[in-house]
């Protein structure tokens, strides 16, 4: 046949060879067509048999339809490769490949309830899954390819008690369960994303398409990793390479009609044995936004990322990945909020229209606006000395490049304002003993982060130059018996940290800082679920987080909050002890609800305290915000619930609520979230013609306006209580074989005028407007 | 495979007696350290100046703010020196305003002045940089000197000194005290 195929492939398309080669199978009918593949179609979640499934063999006419029962059988099979795909009514199909020698037998698993029901109990008797003692969540793939629109913690948003800290509509960083920044941490891959996370205005440097899977952990639970974040840990995982030899992937575009903007990515992937791949291109244009009355000037976007990892499996012992990913960004800020001082403020906040709106729309980047670069390397090898206890080796190595750009004069209008370079070393052991029932589970970390000024700006920096070793071990035990599962775990990091700061009298000097931490963090978590349908998790931790170098060090005017920070060299490890309870009830196929409570107690709390003080300067008077520390309660609730009215009817509702208190004072900590509830109904359609799995869904979600907040902190009004609509349609076709999705979204539906509370752009301009998203995914 | 990730962990060890490289102590060019408000008596040929010097910037110091007394009911004109101080030789920021005049302009902000542009940019709109104004009696109030950066000069009332429409961003705002003597 080979032959044939080179021939071919000579004056062929590529499209139409692949056919001819689906189809060379039952062509040719000298074969054995008469192998069987038979067995079960499983749902992913529940393990529950699935009845009436389509199972089709692709590029044929040949096709069946699970039993009543799940049982599924197709005949007259020729030899060779085959690729299954599996459909069932309101789901995703699944494809499948099977190299067929014989007659098979393969059990087949579609995500049916899992698909319906978010927030189904995974309940998988033979493998236990790690972290399932404490409260987390995970976002899908698919979910982010059916809002390809979204970035990185936009995407996070929908997890009830992940809500975003912003800086206008490009930038924003997730804030879990009331804490942000540098209390949060992202594992990109297992390795630590590193940059400038201190920034409240500096957005993680990650494409949301280079994730399989993102699963955020609330709280900090999980000691594995080397992380001194106390509020809650996001991982992004590319995930594994598909066992599918021929080349696949997807193609994903969306459109937004606020901000004309395109978004599209391209991801492929192949099996092989010598070596996987699969590769993540994703591409960004943006314009300036909208809201219902005027345009948002210079905050258009630009994102380019792209990302690689291969996968070889040396022997049954030993595998190696490499991951390899770059991402840039070049992001407008609002220019009405670069105000300068107390007066500007004042003036920019009473503004009905912020200063230097322009009346058309354009593409255009103009400064405010910040330049990014973040390169990301990971080597990872794998060793089995046994069946069930492996090492990992890892190594990896980022270089994050910030540059931004203010508005300045002309002869250094070219010249960014702020110019760092990160580069950051990490090595790990980690060895794994999984058992039957339990997982063991011990490791060590070396990290060396460098961070320097790049001497360009010819500004004082704000950030010193410095150096942060951090070396560190843990040891995790995970145990299920019988109803039970818990799990407990330790982990130490010694922190040696130099910089160099710059002095604030004159004459200048550099005055060199070399500290010493020891972080701890201890945590318990314990899983109980007496019947299937009740499960109670608890959990407990205590953690330390050594100071920042901004929270020591920063020494400047920080443009954006029109403020002059003023680092405590003097400051001392954050502690926190952090309880939560979190409830959850089942009825098969009908309702999860879901309640997650927690009470989190710190001391030496590190924040930005304003001083009631006015700074004189040349340029007007300033603000003064020293980091204090202080003891602090924040406290919780977070509650979700699904309810599968009918077939084809289904609701969900949410609602979180965070208190935080400053204890010393009695007052309320700045830039904690509003509560927020919210509520979607959802409609699964019948199939139409060709038109499967097609959804209406009709969200409402009301932030209410914020009551408990302390007005030394706030410059201006806070804002007012808003509600939200947004519509989603979606449909699944298939055109030559390949599934084809396309959604329509509106977001803003009532195109209202609202502001929100941790949008630190809230003092000078609306949210944007109504927005049209159209988006397309090929499946191939 | 082993020996090459040992070999990696070593080579991170190695950094960690480096040092973080020193930081440049750098006077931001565009650094402006002072204001001088010359202000000439017409008829005597007196020269006074109110000076506003803050040579750290934002930082630790307070500035320096010197005023003279001025004559009743006499006519002045005045003219804007601005300065870095901090880089040797001194840098003088009001040429470079001079030459971007399309993207400065000055405010004059006074309960006892009534300050009045004396100069134009090349689209006929005023900078700033030259005014004049008259005392009237004997008395004492402020008088508010701001220089934005990119203003709308075409926004209502900026041409004629009203910074409420004005936008752009604050170089330098100050306030002097201003004393008229008999």
């Amino acid at each position: 046949m080979k032959p044939i195929l080179k021939l071919l492939s000579m004056y062929q398309l590529r499209t139409k060879l692949l056919l001819v080669l689906f189809s060379l199978p039952f062509l040719a009918l000298s074969q054995n067509c008469s192998l069987e593949i038979s067995g079960v179609v499983l749902d992913k979640a529940t393990s529950e048999l699935v009845p009436y499934a389509t199972i089709s063999v692709e590029g044929s006419s040949n096709g069946v339809i699970s039993d009543s029962l799940g049982f599924y059988r197709i005949t007259d099979l020729c030899p060779g490769e085959v690729h299954l795909v599996i459909s069932h009514v309101g789901c995703e199909s699944v494809r499948t490949f099977v190299d067929l020698k014989g007659d098979t037998l393969l059990n087949l698993e579609i995500d049916h309830f899992g698909n319906i029901l978010d927030q189904v109990m995974v309940k998988d008797h033979h493998e236990f899954h790690e972290h399932d003692s404490y409260a987390k969540t995970e976002i899908s793939s698919s979910k982010i390819k059916s809002a390809a629109e979204k970035n990185f913690s936009s995407q996070l948003e929908s997890i009830i008690g992940v809500r975003l800290l912003q800086n206008g509509g490009n930038i924003s960083k997730p804030i879990i369960n009331g804490l942000a920044g540098n209390r949060v941490s992202i594992m990109n891959n297992g390795v630590l994303q590193s940059g400038q996370q201190w920034g409240n205005d500096h957005a993680p440097e990650i494409d949301p398409f280079s994730a399989e899977e993102i699963t955020v952990i609330k709280g900090a639970a999980a000691v594995e990793y080397p992380v001194n974040s106390i509020g809650g840990l996001i991982l992004v995982e590319a995930g594994e390479i598909d066992n599918e030899p021929h080349l696949h992937g997807n193609a994903n575009y969306a459109f937004e009609s606020n901000g004309r903007a395109h978004n599209a990515n391209l991801q492929l992937a192949k099996y092989n044995k010598k070596l996987a791949w699969k590769a993540n291109v994703t591409a960004r244009k943006k314009g300036d936004g909208h809201t219902p009355d005027y345009f948002l000037t210079n905050t258009g976007a630009e994102e380019f990322a792209a990302n690689i990892k291969l996968e070889k499996k040396f022997s049954t012992r030993f595998s190696s990945d490499l991951y390899v990913s770059h991402f840039y960004s070049r992001l407008g800020i609002l220019a009405a909020s670069h105000i300068s001082n107390l007066t500007n403020l004042e003036l920019a906040t009473n503004q009905e229209i912020p200063f230097g709106t322009e009346s058309n729309f354009s593409y255009r980047i103009d400064p405010p606006s910040q330049n990014v670069n973040h390169l990301l390397t990971r080597w990872n090898n794998e060793w089995f000395i046994t069946d069930n206890s492996w090492f990992d080796f890892e190594a990896a190595f980022q270089r994050n490049r910030r540059k931004e750009f203010d508005i300045r004069r002309q002869a250094s209008a070219n010249k960014p304002a702020l110019s760092l370079d990160q580069y950051n070393y990490s090595g790990a052991v980690k060895y794994t003993l999984d058992g039957d029932e339990q997982i063991n589970k011990a490791g060590i970390q070396v990290n060396l982060t460098q961070n320097i000024n790049i001497n360009e700006t010819d500004i004082l920096p704000l950030i010193p130059n410095y150096s942060l070793l951090r070396t560190g071990g843990f040891y995790s035990y995970i145990k299920e018996w019988q109803n039970w599962e818990a799990e407990a775990g330790a982990r130490l990091d010694f922190i040696n940290q130099k910089a160099k700061v710059i002095s604030q009298s004159l004459p200048r000097e550099v005055i060199s800082y070399n500290e010493n931490y020891l972080n701890y963090l201890i945590s318990l978590g314990v899983s109980y679920s007496p019947v299937e349908q009740f499960n109670v998790k608890t959990s407990l931790g205590a953690h330390s987080r050594s100071p920042q170098v901004n929270e020591l060090y920063s020494n400047g005017l920080h443009q954006g909050v029109s403020g002059i920070e003023l680092g405590d060299s003097e400051l001392k490890s954050e502690q926190s002890l952090k309880a939560s309870l979190s409830v959850q009830y089942d009825i098969p196929k009908r309702l999860t609800f879901q309640v997650e409570t927690y009470v989190h107690y710190f001391e030496n709390y590190i924040y930005l305290q304003p001083t009631g003080e006015n700074r004189l300067t040349i340029r007007g008077a300033f603000p003064v915000f020293s980091y204090k520390e202080t003891e602090a309660l924040i406290n919780g609730i977070d509650i979700s619930t699904e309810l599968l009215a009918t077939d084809w009817l289904k609701w969900s509702g949410g609602y979180s609520l965070v208190r935080a208190t400053n204890s010393e004072t009695g007052k309320a900590i700045p830039f904690i979230p509003t509560d927020l509830l919210s509520n979607s109904l959802e409609f699964i359609l019948n199939d139409m013609g060709r038109l499967r799995n097609s959804r209406v869904k009709i969200d409402h979600s009301f932030a209410f306006m914020k009551v408990n907040f302390d007005e030394e902190t706030e410059f201006g009004d806070v804002p007012d209580a808003y509600n939200l609509l947004s519509a989603y349609l979606s449909t699944n076709t298939a055109v030559l074989g390949k599934e084809l999705k396309f959604y329509l979204r509106i977001d803003n539906l009532l195109n209202s005028s609202y502001r929100s509370y941790t949008n630190r752009l809230r003092y000078f301009a609306d949210e944007r407007g109504r927005n049209f998203i159209l988006g397309i995914n090929l499946e191939f | 495979m082993i020996y090459k990730f040992f070999a990696l962990f070593v080579f991170a060890t190695l950094f960690i007696s480096c040092d973080p490289k020193d930081p440049d102590i750098t006077n931001g060019e565009e650094l402006i350290t002072t204001l001088i408000y010359e202000v000439t008596d017409n008829d005597s040929g007196t020269i006074s100046e109110f000076i506003f010097r803050d040579l750290d910037g934002e930082d630790g110091n307070d500035p320096v703010v010197t005023v003279p007394v001025l004559k009743s009911n006499s006519s002045y004109s005045g003219s804007i020196i601005l300065l870095n101080e901090s880089v040797d030789p001194t840098e003088s920021v009001d040429e470079e305003v001079a030459e971007e005049d399309l993207d400065h302009q000055l405010f004059f902000d006074s309960e006892i002045l009534a300050v009045a542009y004396a100069d134009t940019d090349s689209e006929g709109n005023p900078i700033g940089l030259a005014s004049s104004f008259n005392t009237g009696d004997a008395g004492t109030g402020t008088l508010k000197i701001t220089l934005r950066h990119k203003p709308a000069k075409d926004a209502e009332g900026v041409k004629d000194n009203d910074i409420t429409n004005a936008g752009g961003e604050t170089d330098i705002e100050v306030t002097f005290d201003v004393s008229i003597e008999d």
